[in-house]
């Protein structure tokens, strides 16, 4: 946000950081839009629900793991 | 008592007591604009959880995503999924519109237009598009309303009357308690809808079938193919999936009711903690899917509108009075209040952004409190008068309201990312996105499968590039915009 320099020295690490955030909360977000069609199918059926139901059960569920696993990341190191 | 008084009453009761709690709950009433409008800009994580629970679970959740699940089957699973990837971009997104709202002091959605864009007619236009957009969507509530109040009276009253009493009487309750009244209804309605959702989607099931896996085995012998997607690209197939899960969650917090309540939050860790912990709330939706594939077993051969009665006429025919009473009670706050917040944000954006800021009236605290609170009453007549004259089924006015909203976000996050944008290619592209949306959705043209709401954006997006390139924005910004964090 402010570019003071010791920031300036971090940037390359915070660079890689905001990376691995991104993308463990896209994580959730391509399992249950893209990835969906391929798992589009009725067995195995999970606690008798339809496999593709399941699996967004199961990434809906996940969501807010992959939020708390953000957070975390964005504090210090 | 005859059973449809007795459920009637429930229902009466019900509604009576959560304003009356509500009510009580007010330690004094809003004195100036921000208190009415953003609650202070106070609100706690767990106060926030509930009115943000209260504003996203709404009539169409409780009987519209039943009546996907019953008309159409596996694509009333975006529904479920949907949410949670708009709570992901909700966690980026709203603790930046937050402080930007603090520090700029904004109330409403198109306030932001107006300050980050530094150009006061920018939020007039937004004003006037959402309200356009969220009075259909105020309707939509009383739809839902309508359809539980005609079943809780067994199909012998007229329930046009109820209706219009009911939420002309919540708008009186708007006019006086403001964004707190809100969420302390939303206490309520919250526990209502959750007691009345694990019914219907636990118990049903098991009084029929045995249990919900039972119910699944039974539909999949009558109904094979209903419980997953078409291929590729049918209508509402994989493609409309993948494209309507994309555009929903981008559209999800874009509401004018959902701006305000972000602006509401203590501080912008409120916020994130929030967008991790709501979406725990959506496996509600799967029990309201049980309940509605219930229904296609127990009631079979609702058509057209009739399905967003689905597992309420279960109940109505199999359950006693007194539980039918209690279901349509929580559907029934579950349609008004959420209407409450739309009310309110529709009326901010009409005192604030176009009486106040496009016509000069009402600019001090004092006098834009009050034409807050007169505007939350002529909207909530326009919106009266709106459905008593056109009446649509639940679905196809929230896919125009969700097209419709969708197309603020590119104006949203240029104002985070790109200096270059300029009012104009701001407004082109909503614009352009709005009549593609519209035109597609009148015209029904298939195009491969993909939600005609995708499109448009797409066309939005497109024209606000081409036209920063071409003409970017001359005069540096008001003052440093931050980036998301």
């Amino acid at each position: 946000m402010n570019s003071s320099s010791p920031q300036e020295r971090t940037r390359p690490r915070q660079r890689w950081r905001e990376a691995l955030r991104v993308g463990i909360a896209l994580l959730p977000v391509l399992m249950l839009s893209i990835a969906v069609p391929f798992v589009n199918r009725i067995d195995p059926r999970i606690f008798g629900l339809p496999f593709v139901l399941a699996w967004i059960l199961a990434w809906v569920l996940a969501t807010p793991a992959a939020l708390l696993l953000v957070h975390r990341l964005e504090r210090r190191p | 008592m005859s059973a449809p008084l007795l459920a009637l009453g429930i229902v009466g009761m019900v509604i009576a007591g959560t304003i009356g709690f509500a009510l009580v709950s007010q330690r004094r009433f809003a004195t100036d604009p921000q208190s009415y409008i953003v609650g202070g800009r106070r609100f706690g994580a767990i106060f926030l959880w509930v009115l943000l629970a209260g504003e996203v679970y709404t009539s169409f959740t409780f009987l519209g995503a039943a009546g996907w699940a019953y008309g159409y089957g596996a694509p009333a699973y975006y529904i479920l999924a949907y949410g949670a990837c708009g709570y992901v971009l909700g966690y980026f997104f709203l603790p930046a519109v937050w402080r930007i709202g603090k520090e700029r002091g904004l109330l409403t959605a198109p306030d932001f237009f107006a300050d980050r864009y530094a150009n006061r007619q920018l939020g007039v236009a937004v004003g006037v598009l959402q309200v356009i957009l969220t009075v259909p969507y105020i309707t939509l509530q009383l739809t839902g309303l309508q359809i539980l109040l005609s079943i809780a009276g067994y199909g012998q009253i007229d329930a046009t009357l109820a209706v219009g009493i009911a939420f002309v009487t919540v708008a009186l309750f708007v006019y006086l308690t403001g964004l707190r009244g809100t969420a302390w209804a939303s206490v309520i309605k919250d526990a209502l809808v959750l007691g009345a959702v694990l019914f219907a989607g636990i118990a049903i099931p098991i009084r029929f079938f045995g249990s919900p896996a039972a119910m699944f085995t039974a539909l999949l012998a009558t109904h094979p193919g209903r419980l997953t997607l078409a291929g590729g690209t049918h209508p509402l197939g994989d493609v409309w999936y993948v494209s309507t899960v994309l555009l929903t969650s981008i559209g999800f917090y874009m509401g004018p009711h959902s701006i305000a309540a972000a602006y509401s939050a203590r501080d912008g860790e409120t916020l994130r903690r929030n967008a991790i912990f709501l979406p725990l709330y959506q496996p509600v939706l799967l029990l309201v899917f049980f309940a509605g594939f219930s229904a296609l077993l127990i009631v079979p051969g609702l058509h057209g509108t009739q399905v967003d009665q689905s597992f309420l006429l279960v109940v109505a025919r199999y359950y006693p009075a007194w539980l039918l009473g209690g279901i349509a009670a929580a559907g029934a706050l579950a349609a008004l209040v959420p209407a409450s917040a739309l009310l309110l944000a529709c009326g901010s954006i009409v005192s604030k952004n176009i009486l106040g800021d496009g016509l000069g009236l009402a600019q001090t605290g004092r006098t834009r409190l009050a034409a807050t609170r007169f505007s939350v009453l002529a909207v909530a007549l326009l919106a009266l008068g709106l459905w008593l004259v056109a009446r649509t089924t639940l679905v196809e006015l929230l896919l125009l309201y969700y097209n419709g909203v969708t197309q603020l976000m590119p104006g949203f996050v240029a104002a985070f990312w790109w200096r270059a944008v300029s009012a104009p290619a701001v407004i082109a592209g909503i614009i352009a996105g709005e009549i593609t949306a519209t035109v597609l959705a009148y015209t029904a043209i298939p195009f491969q499968g993909i939600n005609p709401g995708l499109l448009a954006l797409l066309v939005n997006v497109t024209l606000l590039c081409a036209i920063t390139l071409l003409l970017p924005r001359k005069e540096p910004a008001a003052e440093a915009t931050g980036s998301l964090p």
